[in-house]
């Protein structure tokens, strides 16, 4: 057991020293102002009606965001996972690329249909064009995108969850109920404290999110953050501008702890081999079908072509991968180094969690959370300013700063699915092998993770994704010549010609999802899918 | 007329045949007990029975009604009005018991005050009728058999299907549940499809015994016929 | 079967340390020069791989993103102050410098180049120097009957509800209102907002947003950068580019020029010195201004295109830009209140 407590511990170290110590770093900056302790920066922000104003429209943002979410997540998630509705699993990949990619490109090619000079604009009037351009640049079009990219958490999770319902608890409520009772009254209650979860992280994400807002012209307080940053040099009053949304999700996080957790793992039963209750749709699997159709050519289909006929030519390709190779390159190193790193993290953060080996594991369990809802800014100016030293020059002037960066903000994707991961495995496994008398590194390393390894794939995939589509912290810190390929587009996208930039994008795009594909292809004639 | 029957059934899973030309009349009032080892089909006759699985082969009838043909379900489960108790009893753990026994009537349109008052005599027929507003995980194994039992018989099936609902308890409480149902037998008449293992409950509960193994009938007779010293 | 795990973790774990072994390592042989820049990378890139190219110096860049959505190179300049990173540091504009210059992290280089650039382009001590600059010029859609010939336009009555410019807060506009300030004196410059203010001026995001807008016809005449004027005409959209003030008794013509400023303990001050060097030679200059960057050369007699006029040609406001520099952080609150934060 000593050497369960050594290891966890460090790691536990670990994280603090990479997570925490910036963010403790630049709440001390913004709590100084010449050399002294003072509250002067949080003063003029909360003084200001401007300040209140933001949070109100971030508040906003994200409350609509989620409510959206959810509202489509939901259902959608029900219908892919419970019915026999044709082409599930291609919709479920559909509706999860927008989740995959970086927000503001979502942005870019939406603004791409509904902009100026977008297809819209094209293919209708001119006032037509100016309404779509008036919805898109402000508060719906932020909804619009956000819910569009973080609805695929609520779907995702929903699928999930409905895996984990007992089958006969509805097979129960069929003996006298039509389907569509049994999902109200029966499953959908079942799986609402994890939908809700889902849906608070959906809150946060959107709440801490800025590329979008910017790019759309929608004020919200995460800019404000930024733009201390870039218009006023104010660092001190940047992390205290930043420290409301923190503390805001510190907030959220406590009341889904208290009150969401309990619940959830009350109901956390294993997965049953018989598999989930199928809902057979009858005459109305066309309409469904339909339905589900155009909703995915709306939402992702058609930003997703504007991008290709905005690329036009492959030349416009070919030319964009000229541009941009050097930082594609570096993505996809960054991106596979990170996830493993974080596979490896996360796999012993969630296994102190699910075991709660040690008394701080609750404190682990929020730190990684909130460290993920932290925005962008305040680790990567945190990674800056605790970093930035002649002795640990090599970490600052170096890749390894991202990768630390990735570290901080994305060890709680991997930790809570080792969670589920674990979760799924019988503590009695490793129980035998200890009373068998296996010492803890045996049991981990031939009982608990062949257990696990579907649940470490998806780990690294979800990893990977998210190493890959950064933008907040790699274009803060990236070292001279080593910048990522979201952040080269970016920067391409202050002059670049427009059909680079497109092409630019879906080369990020098929980057991202061409690793999945393959997973799922070998997967899928394995005859399981990762998440079971 | 026979309430339930089963003609040459067959269901297979993945190229395993888990039944094989299965037929079975169960005429109304009786308790028919299949009683088989592990994996030899007989929880699958009550999910063909229920209308949870489709069978690849043969027609199966309730009430002289044909439900289910090859590859086909011509009623749903909800349209069979088939009572069942699960080997792992599925109470729903977010409702109280009067939300379990509540939800099928009002899924069937009962109105409110039939609805109170048919929890209520039930309720005092297995003895629960205190335990009202608790929720299945406050209740001890016993008390939360009854209640399945209670939601199973609630909606007056035509027949109750049971799948080794005693096989997670102890032989105290199993034989005194045991008594309990055939009390409640005594009272509302029901039909009964029990499914078990073990040979004690069968000679306690059943009327007729059918024996199975490796998705076959091997012999199906009044329980008077069924030698109860014989080894198998 | 322990020491298969072992071996396992053994592996892994040394695999792990190459690649990072390998990442460390990003510093090849050879010498290295590496530059913060503002300019857009589209512009800039291209002349640094041309440096590369005829030096042999590998060239490590960090560049800029748009005005608002800058992640702030400057940041980092200033984050990094007490342990430098950057050897030289290429500004889009020289308040930048100026700032830098303030800070302290800027060191005084006096280029060979810089002799043929005129005296108000660059810092008396020598802490920075201009070249390739941008022009404020008014934007004005064609169907506009009476083009305005001057800034003060914005105030016209006539102009109500017609005019656009981009948020002062950022950019080439903040230096500008700020130079206004000087030349004006304070009265002047603040009623004059005031009266752009009354005319319903639109605030937008960037100065290519305004000329974009212009040239939908949304509004008449924007006061935008010369390279985003000079593209929509190259564009063919229907918008001409005028030089405002440029009588005699009048303003004349902002200019912001491009600066390169060398950082004070750069890792490898040589390279950087051959790079300003490079950066101000007149044959940069004439790259800058036939490319897409439309950026009118300081030094004399370079060629250009058609939409680039020369230097020589343009009557230009006169700017201390150091001056500027002290003055647009004295009125940033004022611009803040103006702009509604």
């Amino acid at each position: 057991m000593r050497t369960r407590r050594i290891i966890l511990t460090a790691v536990t170290l670990f994280l603090a020293v990479v997570g925490l110590a910036p963010i403790v770093v630049m709440i001390v900056r913004s709590l100084m102002v010449d050399g002294g302790f003072s509250l002067e920066y949080y003063r003029t922000l909360l003084a200001t009606e401007r300040s209140w104003r933001l949070l109100g429209n971030s508040l906003e943002l994200a409350l609509l965001t989620a409510l959206l979410s959810t509202l489509v997540g939901l259902p959608l998630g029900l219908l892919l996972g419970k019915t026999d509705l044709p082409f599930r699993r291609v919709f479920v990949m559909l509706f999860t690329l927008p989740l995959v990619i970086p927000p503001y490109i979502t942005a870019v090619s939406w603004a791409n249909v509904l902009g100026p000079s977008g297809l819209v604009a094209a293919l209708w009037s001119e006032p037509m064009a100016q309404v779509g351009a008036r919805l898109l640049f402000g508060l719906p079009g932020c909804v619009l995108v956000l819910a569009s990219t973080f609805m695929p958490a609520v779907l995702l999770a929903t699928l999930t969850l409905v895996r984990t319902i007992n089958p006969r608890l509805e097979e129960a409520a069929r003996l006298s109920a039509r389907p569509l009772r049994v999902l109200s009254g029966i499953t959908v209650p079942l799986i609402r404290p994890g939908v809700l979860l889902a849906a608070t992280l959906v809150f946060l994400l959107a709440l801490g999110e800025f590329g979008v807002p910017t790019f759309l012209r929608y004020n919200v307080f995460s800019v404000e953050s930024f733009t201390q940053f870039s218009a006023f040099y104010n660092f001190g009053a940047a992390t205290a501008a930043a420290v409301p949304l923190a503390l805001l999700t510190f907030v959220v996080l406590s009341v889904e702890w208290l009150a969401l957790r309990k619940k959830t793992q009350a109901l956390r039963l294993t997965p049953d081999p018989g598999g989930t209750v199928v809902i057979k749709l009858g005459r109305h699997r066309v309409w469904l079908f339909a339905l589900v159709g155009v909703l995915g050519a709306m939402l992702v289909v058609a930003p997703l072509l504007s991008l290709l006929l905005q690329a036009g030519s492959p030349g416009a390709y070919l030319r964009a991968l000229y541009v941009v190779r050097d930082s594609l390159f570096h993505s996809l190193l960054l991106a596979a180094i990170g996830a493993t790193g974080l596979t490896v993290l996360g796999f012993f953060v969630g296994y102190l969690i699910h075991t709660r080996a040690l008394p701080f594991w609750g404190a682990v369990d929020a730190g990684t959370v909130l460290l993920f809802a932290m925005p962008s800014t305040v680790i990567g100016v945190g990674l800056i300013a605790l970093w930035n030293r002649p002795t640990t020059n090599f970490i600052y002037s170096t890749p390894l700063i991202i990768l630390l960066g990735y570290l901080a903000q994305y060890t709680a994707l991997t930790g809570r699915i080792t969670v589920a991961g674990l979760a799924s495995v019988p503590a009695s496994m490793e129980e035998a092998a200890a009373s068998a008398g296996a010492g803890w590194i045996r049991r981990l390393g031939l009982i608990v993770l062949p257990l696990v390894k579907y649940a470490l794939l998806s780990g690294w995939l979800i990893a990977y994704i998210f190493c890959l589509r950064d933008t907040g912290i790699s274009m803060l810190v990236y070292p001279p010549g080593y910048d990522t390929l979201p952040v080269r587009i970016f920067t391409l996208m202050a002059n670049g010609l427009p059909e680079i930039v497109a092409a630019a994008c879906v080369l990020m795009i098929v980057t991202t999802v061409l690793p999945l594909v393959g997973v799922a292809l070998v997967v899928r004639t394995r005859g399981r899918w990762a998440w079971q | 007329m026979a309430i339930i029957e089963l003609n040459a059934v067959s269901k297979a899973y993945q190229d395993k045949t888990v039944l094989h030309d299965f037929s079975l009349v169960v005429e109304p009032g009786q308790r028919v007990v299949i009683l088989g080892p592990s994996g030899c089909g007989k929880t699958t006759v009550l999910r063909l029975l229920a209308g949870f699985i489709t069978p690849d082969a043969g027609t199966i009838s309730i009430d002289g009604r044909v439900v289910a043909a090859a590859n086909e379900i011509l009623r749903s489960p909800e349209e069979r009005h088939l009572g069942m108790v699960f080997q792992d009893l599925a109470l729903w753990p977010h409702l109280t018991v009067e939300g379990n026994l509540e939800f099928g009537l009002k899924a069937q349109g009962i109105p409110r005050p039939q609805r109170v008052q048919r929890i209520q005599e039930m309720l005092r027929m297995v003895k629960m009728d205190a335990y009202v507003r608790a929720r299945p995980a406050e209740l001890s194994g016993g008390q939360q058999q009854r209640i399945a039992l209670a939601r199973a018989l609630l909606l007056q099936p035509k027949a109750l299907l049971m799948d080794e609902p005693l096989s997670n308890l102890d032989e105290e409480l199993s034989q005194h549940l045991r008594g309990e149902l055939l009390r409640l037998y005594e009272r509302l008449g029901f039909t009964l499809i029990y499914v078990t293992h073990d040979r004690a409950e069968a000679n306690d509960i059943a009327t007729n015994i059918v024996c199975m193994r490796h998705g076959r009938i091997e012999r199906s007779v009044p329980i008077e016929d069924f030698d109860t010293g014989q080894r198998q | 079967m322990n020491k298969s795990i072992i071996a396992t973790v053994t592996a892994a774990t040394g695999l792990v340390a190459a690649v990072i072994a390998g990442l460390l390592a990003c510093s090849s042989p050879g010498q290295r020069v590496v530059v913060y820049v503002s300019e857009d990378q589209v512009f800039s890139e291209p002349i640094l791989r041309d440096f590369e190219r005829d030096t042999g110096i590998r060239v490590m860049a960090v560049y800029d993103t748009e005005e608002a959505k800058s992640t702030g190179v400057m940041n980092r300049l200033l984050a990094e102050k007490n342990n430098p990173q950057a050897d030289m540091y290429w500004a889009n504009e020289p308040i930048r410098a100026a700032v830098l210059k303030q800070q302290g992290i800027a060191v005084a280089y006096r280029s060979p180049n810089a002799e043929g650039i005129p005296a108000d382009f660059k810092d008396a001590q020598g802490y920075w120097t201009g070249f390739s600059a941008r022009a404020r010029v008014l934007i004005v859609n064609q169907t506009v009957s009476d083009k305005p010939k001057s800034i003060t336009s914005y105030a016209d009555p006539a102009s109500k509800g017609r005019i656009v410019i981009a948020n002062p807060l950022f950019g080439t506009t903040t230096t500008e209102i700020a130079a206004l300030f000087m030349l004006w004196g304070d009265e002047k410059a603040k009623a004059f907002l005031a009266d752009m203010k009354r005319n319903e001026v639109k605030i937008s995001t960037s100065n290519g947003e305004s000329a974009d807008f212009v040239a939908a016809g949304q509004f008449g005449f924007a006061l935008v950068d010369s390279d985003d004027a000079a593209n929509r005409v190259k564009q063919g959209k229907p918008v001409e580019l005028i030089y405002p003030d440029q009588g005699d008794n009048e303003l004349g013509c902002f200019i912001v020029p491009n600066a390169v400023v060398l950082i004070n303990g750069a890792p490898h001050p040589e390279a950087a010195r051959k790079l300003v060097d490079y950066l101000l030679s007149p044959e940069t200059e004439r790259k800058l201004a036939l490319s897409d960057a439309a950026q009118i050369p300081l030094h004399e007699g370079v060629n250009t295109s058609a939409t680039v006029r020369k230097i020589e040609t343009i009557k230009t406001m006169k700017t201390d830009y150091a001056a500027v520099a002290r003055k647009m952080q004295e009125i940033e609150p004022l611009l803040k209140q103006w702009v509604g934060y």
